[in-house]
């Protein structure tokens, strides 16, 4: 047989670890020296490329891990890599495509728990960023209110959940029991982090529509405009006040404002 | 001149700079973040302490173009730190824009000399220094192989003109599995080239070493050592344990076994 060139031997090597199926093709191309069998010296990397990369996922999704059990979790990650196989250098950026391949899989649930989960190992190593006070808030002249942009922290995420991730990522952390009982109320998830660490919690439907219209990019003139459609036109400047307050004294808005 | 791997149980310890160690080597790609703890880690460590940087994902040995992008982010990393040295693996780790996120082995042809010295140079020139290359732990051996692994490592040394990274482990965990002598391999390194040395454990699977970094290092490896300096000379010497990471004393106390080593030695 003659020897392949460097990508064709690599090309065959990857699919090998993949799938194991070409396993015929790759094995004469190694010496099976000291009497142990190619197919049992290949099965070395077939196994550790499995393994490790489970383990990372394992290690970025507990909760998830905890939920579905070890033996479910195995087959589904190991599914997944199959379908979505590594793309970026580094390993944390493994799970990034999980949360829509199981979501494709029709399991909303452990899709909700794995974006949760997802966007807050986003959060903890986010950008590092200025934030927004109160007292800077105050030195807004009134004038400049109308086209004013407030811009989120690059830790923030804002989550649209339907499912009740949030009831089971939250007693995986306190290491409780999940409750039989559904809670009904799904409300959307902020997450975010800041000097006293990551946070998640569920926000109100004012607060709600006013992240996504910052992170939209509106003014805040503009979202105003569209709490509007989410609640009486009378408490819309309230409620707008009272979101706003709970995001910069969370840490959640940046220092750098715009105008226009 | 001893160091250790930076792994995350002795965060704290590290930027406190309450560790006695002369450095810490950090895996790259855990601080390729934009903010957070990692980067916060980083900054504290420099603080007190100077560090290598040693990466997993270059892809020296792979046909994939080399990535720019990472290269960028390295680079980057190398502007934060001002690392002591930067190595990475004498491998190749990525194919057709998957990432395998292991350290595959290469043929040891005059083929491939060429081909990843001709990489190594694209990386040093973009990094503006010489880095070092690690040798490898393997399981299978190319049947179309034309030298010794150290024959190998030695032409891409050469041709790169880049520096060594010597991984004793990985020299016994591949003596053993492929059935050569780890003496010849450690005496025919050129010892000006050889910049750095870990220290690691391994497991026993069968017939086959596998090195998997949770376990204290082993006799034959300490032996191997004491070969090692009296050929190279006082060489930065460090300690890598990424699994079942036992406490920072009982590293410290590894660490000790090689200073101890290293003090029964002549200066080469």
């Amino acid at each position: 047989m003659s020897a392949p060139d460097l990508g064709q031997l690599q090309a065959a090597f990857k699919a090998y670890l993949f799938s194991g199926a070409n396993e015929a093709v790759l094995a004469p191309w190694f010496a099976a020296n000291k009497g142990i069998e190619v197919p049992h010296r290949l099965d070395v990397y077939r196994n550790a490329y499995y393994i490790r990369l489970q383990e990372s996922l394992a290690h970025d999704f507990p909760a998830l891990l905890a939920y579905m059990g070890g033996a479910a979790f195995g087959r589904e990650m190991a599914a997944y890599l199959k379908a979505c196989p590594s793309t970026s250098p580094l390993l944390r950026q493994l799970g990034e495509r999980l949360p829509d391949y199981l979501s494709d899989h029709n399991m909303p649930l452990l899709a909700d728990l794995a974006r949760l989960e997802w966007a807050v190992l986003e959060a903890f190593d986010a950008a590092d960023s200025r934030v927004l006070t109160v007292k800077a808030l105050q030195n807004i002249p009134p004038e400049r209110w109308q086209n004013l942009h407030f811009e989120l922290h690059p830790s923030v995420t804002v989550l649209d959940v339907r499912t009740r991730a949030y009831e089971v990522w939250n007693a995986h952390r306190k290491q409780q029991l999940l409750p039989d009982q559904q809670n009904d109320a799904m409300a959307p998830l902020l997450i975010w982090r800041s000097p006293g660490g990551l946070s998640v919690k569920p926000v109100s439907t004012e607060c709600h529509s006013l992240l996504v219209s910052l992170r939209n990019r509106l003014s805040f003139a503009q979202a105003c405009e569209q709490l509007a459609v989410v609640m009486d036109i009378g408490n819309v400047a309230q409620a707008a006040a009272r979101c706003l307050w709970e995001l910069i004294c969370q840490g959640c808005l940046l220092e750098q404002l715009e105008w226009g | 001149m001893f160091g250790l791997g930076l792994r995350p149980p002795f965060y704290e310890q590290a930027i406190r700079g309450k560790v006695a160690v002369d450095w810490f080597e950090l895996i790259s790609e855990n601080f390729m973040v934009d903010g957070g703890k990692p980067r916060a880690v980083l900054d504290a460590v420099c603080e007190h302490y100077p560090v290598a940087l040693h990466g997993v994902s270059l892809n020296l040995g792979g046909t994939d173009p080399l990535d720019e992008e990472y290269l960028d982010r390295l680079g980057k990393l190398i502007d934060c730190c001002e690392p002591l040295r930067v190595s990475d693996h004498l491998c190749w780790t990525r194919h057709g824009g998957h990432h395998l996120h292991d350290l595959l082995p290469l043929p040891y042809t005059r083929d491939t000399v060429a081909h990843v010295a001709t990489r190594i140079r694209q990386v040093q020139d973009r990094l503006k220094r010489q880095i070092l290359i690690e040798n490898v732990s393997s399981y299978a051996e190319y049947a179309h192989s034309e030298m010794s692994e150290w024959e190998f490592l030695n032409a891409v040394a050469e041709q790169a003109d880049c520096l060594i990274l010597l991984d004793i482990n990985n020299v016994l965990v591949s003596a053993h599995n492929h059935g050569f002598d780890a003496y010849c391999y450690l005496r025919a390194l050129p010892a000006q080239r050889v910049q750095q040395i870990h220290l690691a454990g391994h497991s026993v699977s069968g017939p086959l070493l596998i090195d998997t970094h949770d376990h204290p290092v082993s006799d034959p490896v300490w032996t191997l050592y004491q070969l090692a300096l009296q050929h190279l000379g006082a060489v930065p010497t460090m300690i890598e344990r990424d699994d079942a990471i036992p406490s920072l004393d009982e590293l410290l106390a590894e660490l000790d076994i090689a200073r101890r080593i290293r003090a029964r030695e002549p200066a080469a």
